[in-house]
């Protein structure tokens, strides 16, 4: 492909990615929950740690715009810092998912035959895993905390990222391009690092970013499991499981962390989901 | 045309599903007691589960010989009568006339059945070593006598026989389920079990042949409800009627609500913070006074336990306990976080790079907490506010919470290498002893014994083995000071909370009457 | 066509086998000693010892795996450790409340998503449509436990309208079981209407409006029909879905199923539970797909030829 249609094709992309109103919005989303990530020491009003006994349970007033928790800590800093969790948590599990599962896709859709074979159903028994299951299972094993929990979620988000690489593979491989590459007798790591990779960025880029959603509901179930990481670390989904005590008398602690989550993931869906369209309009959801 | 189809078939079921739903409203009440509890027993055979859970149940399936009113004083029940043929003989006369709930009789064969299966039997009872260790025999005098025997002296016999674990079982039963029995007890007691939905709830009926008159309530059910705020919201529904284990935040609203009432009475059980003195630095005593004054105890009571618990003397034994020695926590260990600050600085923490907590020779005082989970009141919120408060006077706090059954293993286990735990104690036989000799003694460090705290006094050492064996009672109270006194003085755990056994129930429920020793809860009077 | 069927039963063989060789090896991981780790507050020597022989850790992991595999096609999946009773059991009693409870969730999933995504499918970028793709997007964006607490305190404790929780009949099953669903629902209809659309958009569908047949017979005979093989993959999947959503519903609503039971293997660390529950799962996940498979093969039998 010649550098101006190149760089045509991506003005394209970008221009029907920014007429896509909801997937603007998404951007947008998207991008002020990375800002707090990063400045939340900055922003936040106060110490997400602090604990003030006797201001408990207050509900949103003018010093704690989001009102407190049964520890008197500031709902506002709590949600602004566990921003760098949930964010950290999912990007990392999304990272490995994409390495390793872009990894095997490039490999088997590249070899095909067995080592496709072998590598697809070793997929499909991690596939067979229903939904969080796999995630109890290997952090009930090797016990909570970040890592293990970027591990688990990781672990699951392998095989997706794989069948999307070998599918994006498979539609290329037979193209002139990698044939005379491959009849000039390039080694296969070269033309997998330099032709096939660098085209199915895309399709990988989309899911990556439709996955961080998935990751970050899956983060917070594993959390509201008591999964996830230990106190004091403010983690939404921590805080609705310990609000869920004081639902009668102040609901607004387990609330409101509901709606961070939510905003969160909808974001990276709408920002997935546009990133989809505008590389092919042709789906039209 | 199909749109307005497709929109009426919608609201067609919608409305289905709404009138469906409308017609389950209401259930009848009969006479049936309903519970609400925060967890499920594991075994309804007093051998394997000691806790509450189980023992609030079984407590209306089996009997004792003898138990403990809620004034804390002995009062025969399968045993009529009793007398010391000796100082190592105890000999009970039993009572004449009751039968089990599987119809077998009840006799002295039954008691020494169910103490040697506790006691002498494979596995053990966990609760043998629980103030059972000294009783080495159980000698049949005839179908209603009945001798137990110890070794030495044993001070606090009677009360030890006044424990929920010692009810009496049929042995027809157990023969007949082996290992099954703990999902089918059978007893003496006003309750007989019927049937148990696992994590969910279980059902008792009357039992209608009981030795002191069938009990007014026809069944009782115990439901599971984790989470406390969903238990008050069930007793506000009605349906459950009575709630174990309140959410402490609730209870105001309850207090003033008059379709309810809250039964309370100060309990036996103190929740504490424990150290585990074979890990430095906290082998340092002045670390440990640190700790005690830097934590906020008034603010925990005040606005975490909100009113449901009571504060602490010095002691892990509550005033209602024989032998009971101590000041009040905030007395000898008042909170200042000055005073704290000041101990770690002459223990030679200082916070030299200004970062908020205190380091010797480039090393951070960090301390790791096992905190248990789930099984006491605020358990978990109280260590967050620890962790929190020891924070401010410069002690970084790293927590691994565990649920509170693998805790307390843990902390059973010969090595433990946290610092900090906190764990909730009940002298079950109200006596001295049972806590004292337990725990405190030297040698009996886990696995074998309760010391967790690896604490070691060879004059706290002297002083208990004494007070064992000592029989008049005055004296061993005053041994039982000394020791509690030393004891305050070493700072091997902070006390928290004393508890109060608090009960919210609707206000048909007549009858119920809470007792100190959290596990007995005594349905037989209640009615509506 | 029963080849085909034969063909996919083969293929599930070592897929299983591969669920159960990847539970066990987890086993290996559990740092520390795992006998002694899980026993509880009961641990003596001689337990500890029992245990490691029940569990086959003194033997090499490959016999391990077949010793599993084997006790596990006599329906054997070991013994709880902190319930004391058959892990085989315990599922069994508790998983016929999951069954109903993910039944009806199904069931609302399947009365509200297909009718509404064929109607959207039909007036694209209408009002209506954007309505509810917003819903849709909204819903799968919502985590499914905080979506039960927000039922709970409307429903429940504001209005009354509902128990808080608890195994019963329609009443105590209404609200996790619309929780549950509610994970669903917007990603089937999405997947309804983008499916009815593609569909729509064939050249046989033009030829049956020209042949002057009802728009009702059009949307819902044909397109629906070929519309549905899509939708039926996504239910598939969303039955693993569903069965992690029930682990967190039935937590957040006490209800009495396998998933509280999971709850319950997770706090108190049980894993030979836990690995019981989970190759349960895998499997009823893979016969579920399986039955997927199968029913392309009966919408359309065009594929099963492939």
């Amino acid at each position: 492909m010649s550098r101006q249609t190149k760089a045509g094709n991506r003005r394209r992309v970008l221009r029907r990615f920014l007429r896509n109103r909801l997937a603007t919005i998404g951007m947008v989303i998207v991008a002020i929950y990375i800002f707090v990530a990063i400045f939340a020491p900055l922003i936040s009003p106060m110490d997400p740690l602090k604990q003030n006994l006797s201001d408990k349970r207050m509900p949103p007033n003018k010093t704690h715009l989001l009102g407190t928790d049964q520890f008197g800590r500031d709902i506002l800093s709590r949600i602004l810092y566990g921003t760098q969790y949930a964010l950290l948590v999912s990007s990392m599990s999304i990272l490995l998912s994409l390495v390793v599962g872009t990894l095997f896709g490039l490999i088997a859709g590249y070899f095909g035959r067995a080592i496709d074979e072998a590598i697809m159903r070793i997929m499909d028994i991690f596939l067979a895993f229903p939904y969080l299951l796999l995630a109890i299972l290997i952090v009930s094993a090797l016990g909570p905390g970040i890592w293990n929990t970027i591990l688990a979620i990781g672990i699951w988000g392998v095989p997706i990222f794989a069948r999307q690489a070998r599918g994006a593979v498979i539609a290329i491989r037979d193209r002139e391009f990698i044939q005379a590459a491959r009849a000039i007798g390039t080694p296969g790591i070269r033309i997998m690092a330099i032709h096939l990779f660098p085209n199915i960025i895309p399709p990988i880029v989309v899911y990556a970013a439709l996955y961080m959603g998935y990751a970050i509901l899956m983060e917070s179930a594993l959390t509201f499991l008591g999964l996830g990481i230990q106190p004091p670390t403010p983690s939404w989904a921590e805080m609705i499981a310990s609000g869920r005590n004081y639902v009668v008398v102040a609901p607004h602690i387990a609330t409101i962390p509901g709606l961070a989550i939510m905003l969160a993931t909808l974001g990276f869906n709408l920002l997935g989901d546009g990133l989809r369209d505008a590389l092919d309009p042709r789906r039209s959801m | 045309m199909t749109n307005r189809r497709l929109l009426s078939c919608f609201v067609i079921s919608l409305l289905v599903l709404t009138g469906l739903t409308v017609a389950c409203f209401g259930s009848a009440r009969d006479n049936t007691l309903v519970i609400a509890r925060p967890s499920d027993a594991i075994s309804l055979d007093s051998n394997q589960e000691t806790t509450a859970p189980g023992a609030w149940v079984y407590s209306n399936i089996i009997e004792p010989l003898i138990i403990l009113n809620p004034d804390m004083e002995l009062q025969p029940r399968l045993a009529t009568s009793w007398e010391f043929m000796s100082d190592t003989t105890l000999r009970f006369y039993l009572r004449k006339g009751v039968t089990f709930h599987d119809e077998t009789p009840f006799t002295a064969e039954a008691v020494k059945f169910t103490f040697d299966r506790a006691l002498f039997g494979e596995p053990r009872a966990n609760w043998a070593t629980l103030g059972a260790d000294p009783i080495t025999e159980i000698r049949v005098i005839d179908d209603y006598t009945v001798d137990i025997i110890t070794g030495n002296p044993y001070g606090p016999i009677l009360s030890t026989m006044a424990m929920v674990y010692t009810g009496i079982v049929s042995p027809a039963a157990v023969e007949k389920y082996g290992d099954e029995y703990g999902r089918h007890p059978v007893g003496t007691g006003p309750f007989k079990f019927e049937e148990w939905r696992t994590r969910d709830q279980i059902t008792l009926v009357a039992n209608e042949n009981y030795w002191r008159g069938r009990p007014a309530l026809d069944k009782v059910i115990f439901r599971v409800i984790p989470e406390e705020g969903s238990r008050m919201l069930s007793l506000q529904t009605g349906e459950v009627d009575l709630v174990l284990k309140p959410s402490p935040a609730e209870l105001p609203a309850f207090a003033a609500d008059p379709a309810f009432n809250i039964e309370e009475t100060n309990g036996l059980r103190i929740f504490y913070l424990q150290f585990n003195l074979s890990q430095p630095p906290v082998d340092d005593i002045r670390v440990r006074h640190a700790v005690a004054y830097a934590i906020d105890k008034v603010s925990i009571l005040q606005h975490i336990l909100e009113g449901a618990a009571s504060p602490t003397k010095t002691s892990l034994l509550a005033p209602g306990v024989f032998g009971f020695y101590g000041w009040d926590t905030e007395e000898m260990y008042p909170y200042d976080k000055q005073k704290a600050i000041a101990l770690l600085n002459e223990a030679g923490w200082t916070d030299e790079d200004g970062n908020g907590f205190v380091e010797k020779n480039g090393e951070e005082l960090v301390l790791s907490f096992m905190p248990a989970k789930g099984r006491y009141l605020k358990d978990i919120e109280i260590a967050e506010a620890i962790q929190a408060q020891l924070r401010e006077v410069g002690i970084r706090v790293k927590m691994d919470i565990f649920e509170w059954a693998t805790a307390f293993s843990k902390s059973r286990s010969a090595e433990l290498p946290y610092h900090l735990l906190s764990f909730g104690w009940v002298t079950t036989n109200a006596d001295a002893d049972y806590t004292l000799h337990s725990m405190f003694i030297s040698e009996l460090t886990p696995p074998t014994g309760w010391n967790s705290f690896r604490y070691v006094n060879t004059e706290v050492d002297r002083l208990v083995k004494l007070g064992r064996v000592t029989v008049d009672q005055d004296e061993r109270k005053e041994i039982y000071a000394r020791a509690q006194a030393l004891i305050a003085a070493d700072c091997p755990f902070v006390p928290i909370y004393t508890t109060k056994e608090i009960a919210v129930l609707s206000k048909d429920v007549q009858g119920l009457q809470m007792h100190p020793v959290e596990y007995n809860l005594d349905l037989y009077p209640v009615h509506y | 066509m029963f080849v085909y069927f034969l063909r996919r039963l083969l293929l599930m063989i070592p897929v299983i086998l591969g669920v159960i060789l990847v539970v066990t090896a987890t086993l290996d991981f559990i740092p520390g000693d795992p006998a002694e780790l899980l026993l509880g507050q009961f641990a003596t020597p001689e337990s500890i010892q029992t245990l490691r022989h029940e569990l086959n850790l003194d033997q090499p992991f490959f016999i391990r795996y077949l010793r599993y595999v084997g006790d596990l096609f006599r329906g054997n999946l070991g013994q709880s450790i902190t319930l004391k009773r058959a892990v085989s059991e315990e599922i069994m009693e508790t998983l016929p409340a999951t069954l109903e409870l993910t039944g009806v969730s199904m069931l609302l999933v399947l009365v509200v998503s297909i009718p509404l995504g064929t109607l959207v499918a039909a007036k694209p970028n209408s009002v209506l449509d954007n309505i509810v793709r917003l819903f849709s997007l909204a819903g799968l964006s919502m985590p499914v436990f905080w979506t039960g607490i927000v039922l709970i305190l409307l429903f429940s404790v504001n209005l009354r309208l509902f128990p808080v929780g608890g195994y019963g009949g329609l009443r105590h099953l209404l609200l996790p079981a619309v929780t549950l669903a509610s994970a669903s629902i917007g990603m089937v209809t999405r997947m309804v209407r983008s499916s009815v659309m593609e569909v729509l958009s064939e050249e046989y569908i033009t030829s049956a409006r020209a042949k002057g047949l009802k728009e009702w017979t059009v949307l819902f005979k044909h397109a629906l029909r070929n519309g549905l093989i899509p939708v039926v993959t996504v239910l598939g999947s969303q039955v693993g879905q569903m069965m992690g959503g029930a682990i967190l519903t039935e937590s957040v609503f006490a209800w009495p199923g396998l998933g509280r039971l999971t709850v319950h293997a997770i706090f108190r660390r049980d894993f030979v539970l836990i690995q019981g529950v989970v190759v349960v799962l895998a499997l009823i996940y893979v016969l579920v797909n399986l039955l997927v498979d199968l029913s392309y093969a009966l919408i359309n039998p065009r594929i099963s030829y492939q």
